[in-house]
C-alpha cells in the first residue's frame, strides 16, 4: 500500500503521463474523428484502420485510452494534493497555498468533465414565425420573431430570435432576444441561437388551373429539359419584387440559368407565387457539469494567480 | 501603412543589435530598444484604428491577431530590455525581434487578409476579447523563454547557463497563467457563451491544451533535480512549437469550429 502511494505520489509519474496524454492528443488531431467506419478503411492502410477502429482512436476522447490516463492522472494528482496537505497540516505551513487551490482546482474540473460527459443533453428546434415548441419541465418556447440582419457587404451581423417562454401555459418571459453569445436560461435549459436556414416556395399553376407547390432543390421536366428551382433573389430590375431562379439542364448537363417572376411562364407552367420563409434553429442545452466546471475554473484561476505572486516575490527576494 | 513602418522599425532595431552583438569591444546598446517600443505603440495604434473603424475590439481575423502578437512580444521585449541588465539579454532580445519580424512579414503576405471587416455573430463577445488577448500575452512570454531555451543549449558557460535557466522559468512563470486564463478559461467560457459547450476538442481546444499541457510539464520539471536544465529548455522549445502549430497549423492544416482566424 504504502508503494502504491509512494508511485502515486510521484511527480516523474504526472510528468510521464501529462507527456504521454499530450502525445496521444496530438496523434488524435492527425486523424480525423468521428468518421464512418468505412473512411478509415479508405483512407488507411488496413492493418492501420484496424487498429484505430479497434482502440477506437477514431474517438480518441471517449476512448479507454484517454479515459485511462486521465483516471491515472486523476489519482495521481489526488494523492499528491492530499500528500501536500498532510505534510501542511503537520508542519504547520501557512504558505504557498497558491498550488493546493490549482490541484483542487484541477480535480473538481475533471470531475465536472465527466459529469458534463455523463449527463449533457442537446436538442435544435427549428422554428418559424408564430411557431411553438414543448420543452421539458413544462416549458414552451413561442417565436415571435427572426430577424437575420446583414452587414452592407452581405455577411452575416446577427440572428435574432425573439420569444415568449410560457410555463404551465403561463407567460413567463415576454419577448425576449436569443442572440449568439446572448443565450436564454430557463430552468436548468439554456436556450441558443444556432443556426437558421431559408424555405423557399414556389406555387405553380398548370394549363387546366391545377395548383402545385414546390421547394429548392425540387424540378419537373418539360419535354426532355429538367427545370431546377434553386433560389430566390431581388428581381434586379424591380428590387421589391423577388424572382424565381431555375437552371436548366438537358442530360444532366447545365444549359442555362432561368430568372422568372410570378405571372411569367415556366415549362408548362405559370409562376403564381413565390414565397421565402426563414426558419431559426434554436438549441437547448442541459449540462449539469458546467456549475462544477465554472466553479474549478475560478479555483484554477485563484490557484495560479496565488501561485504566482508567491512565486515572483520570492524571486525578487 | 501604420505597420509597415513598425515593420521598417523592427529591422532597424535588428541591424542595430546585430552590429552591437558582433562588435569586439562589448559597447552597450543604448537605441535600438526604443525603436521596439516604437514599433509596439505604432502596431498599437493601428489595432485601434481598426477597432474603431469596426466599433470592436479589431482581433478577430489572422491580420488583426498577427499585429496584436507582433505588438505585445515587441512591449515585452522592450520591458525584458529595460529591467534585466544581465549579458545574456541582447540575445535573446534579439531572437524576439526576429520572431516579431516573422509575424509581420506574414501578417502582410495573402493569407492574412487585410480588409477591415466587423466580426461575424459568433465573434461579437466580451469573452473573446479576453480570450484572445490574454493568449497572445502569455505566448509572448513563451517566445522569450523559447529564445533563451536555444541560447541555453547553445552556451557552455556554467554561469551563463544558470541565468539563461532563470530567464526560460521566469518568463514561462508569467507567461502560463496569462496563457492559462486566455486560452483555456476564458476560451471554455466563451465556448459555452457562443455554442452551448465549453469544450468540444475541436483540433484548435485540443491543440491550446496540448500547448497547456507541455508547459505544465515543463513546470513541473523544476522539481525533479535530473530534469531541470537541459531537459525543461527542451520542452519550452516543444511548447512554444505547439504554441506556433495551435495558431498557425491548425488554422491551415485542420480546420474546425476556430475557422475565423
Amino acid at each position: 500500500m504504502r508503494y502504491l502511494y509512494k508511485f502515486f505520489k510521484s511527480v516523474k509519474l504526472a510528468i510521464t503521463v501529462v507527456l504521454i496524454i499530450t502525445v496521444m492528443s496530438i496523434l488524435a488531431t492527425l486523424i480525423p474523428q468521428g468518421k464512418e467506419i468505412s473512411f478509415y478503411y479508405h483512407n488507411y492502410s488496413r492493418f492501420l484502420a484496424l487498429l484505430i477502429i479497434s482502440t477506437n482512436f477514431c474517438n480518441f476522447f471517449k476512448s479507454a485510452i484517454f479515459l485511462s490516463l486521465v483516471f491515472i492522472f486523476f489519482i495521481n494528482l489526488f494523492v499528491c494534493a492530499v500528500d501536500r496537505l498532510i505534510i501542511r497540516f503537520k508542519r504547520k505551513i501557512k504558505k504557498k497555498l497558491g498550488p493546493d487551490i490549482l490541484h483542487i482546482g484541477v480535480l473538481i474540473l475533471i470531475i465536472g468533465t465527466v459529469i458534463t460527459a455523463l449527463g449533457r443533453r442537446e436538442n435544435v428546434f427549428y422554428l418559424g414565425e408564430g411557431d411553438t415548441v414543448q420543452l421539458p419541465g413544462k416549458y414552451s418556447i413561442h417565436l415571435k420573431s427572426f430577424k437575420y440582419i446583414k452587414y452592407e457587404d452581405g455577411r452575416p451581423k446577427d440572428w435574432i430570435s425573439t420569444i415568449d417562454v410560457e410555463k404551465n401555459q403561463e407567460l413567463i418571459i415576454d419577448s425576449f432576444s436569443i442572440e449568439v453569445n446572448k443565450p436564454l436560461k430557463i430552468g436548468s435549459m439554456k436556450v441558443y441561437q444556432d443556426s437558421y436556414y431559408k424555405k423557399n416556395k414556389l406555387i405553380l399553376k398548370d394549363s387546366k388551373g391545377n395548383k402545385y407547390t414546390i421547394t429548392s432543390g425540387q424540378g419537373f421536366e418539360s419535354e426532355d429539359i429538367l427545370l431546377i428551382f434553386v433560389d430566390i433573389e431581388k428581381d434586379e430590375i424591380n428590387p421589391y419584387r423577388n424572382r424565381a431562379v431555375f437552371k436548366k439542364l438537358k442530360d444532366n448537363k447545365l444549359i442555362s440559368v432561368l430568372y422568372k417572376t410570378v405571372s411569367n411562364k415556366i415549362g408548362d407552367f405559370t409562376i403564381e407565387s413565390i414565397s421565402s420563409q426563414y426558419f431559426t434553429g434554436l438549441k437547448v442545452v442541459v449540462d449539469p457539469g458546467f456549475i462544477p466546471v465554472i466553479f474549478s475554473l475560478i479555483l484554477i484561476a485563484f490557484g495560479i494567480t496565488l501561485t504566482f505572486v508567491q512565486k515572483m516575490g520570492r524571486v525578487k527576494k | 501603412m501604420i505597420s509597415t513602418i513598425a515593420f521598417v522599425l523592427l529591422c532597424i532595431s535588428c541591424i542595430i543589435q546585430i552590429v552591437f552583438l558582433l562588435r569586439e569591444r562589448k559597447v552597450k546598446d543604448f537605441f535600438s530598444h526604443y525603436l521596439l517600443l516604437a514599433a509596439a505603440i505604432l502596431l498599437f495604434i493601428n489595432i485601434i484604428d481598426r477597432s474603431i473603424r469596426i466599433k470592436f475590439l479589431a482581433i478577430t481575423n489572422t491580420f488583426e491577431s498577427l499585429i496584436f502578437f507582433s505588438a505585445v512580444i515587441t512591449l515585452v521585449l522592450f520591458i525584458y530590455r529595460l529591467k534585466i541588465r544581465k549579458n545574456i539579454i541582447p540575445f535573446i532580445i534579439f531572437g524576439g525581434t526576429i520572431i516579431a519580424i516573422i509575424l509581420l512579414a506574414i501578417a502582410s503576405s495573402p493569407i492574412a487578409p487585410k480588409e477591415v471587416l466587423p466580426p461575424v455573430p459568433a465573434l461579437q463577445s466580451y469573452w473573446l476579447i479576453l480570450h484572445v488577448t490574454f493568449s497572445f500575452i502569455g505566448e509572448a512570454f513563451f517566445v522569450v523563454s523559447f529564445i533563451a531555451a536555444i541560447y541555453y543549449l547553445a552556451t557552455k558557460d556554467g554561469e551563463k547557463k544558470k541565468n539563461i535557466d532563470r530567464i526560460i522559468y521566469t518568463s514561462i512563470v508569467i507567461g502560463y497563467p496569462i496563457f492559462t486564463a486566455g486560452a483555456l478559461i476564458f476560451g471554455a467560457i466563451w465556448a459555452e457563451a457562443a455554442w452551448g459547450n465549453y469544450w468540444s476538442w475541436d483540433p484548435k481546444e485540443t491543440w491550446a491544451f496540448i500547448t497547456w499541457l507541455i508547459y505544465t510539464a515543463y513546470l513541473h520539471t523544476r522539481f525533479v533535480r535530473k530534469l531541470r536544465g537541459k531537459i525543461s529548455a527542451i520542452l519550452a522549445i516543444i511548447g512554444f512549437a505547439a504554441m506556433i502549430f495551435t495558431f498557425f497549423g491548425v488554422n491551415y492544416l485542420l480546420p474546425g469550429l476556430h475557422s475565423y482566424l
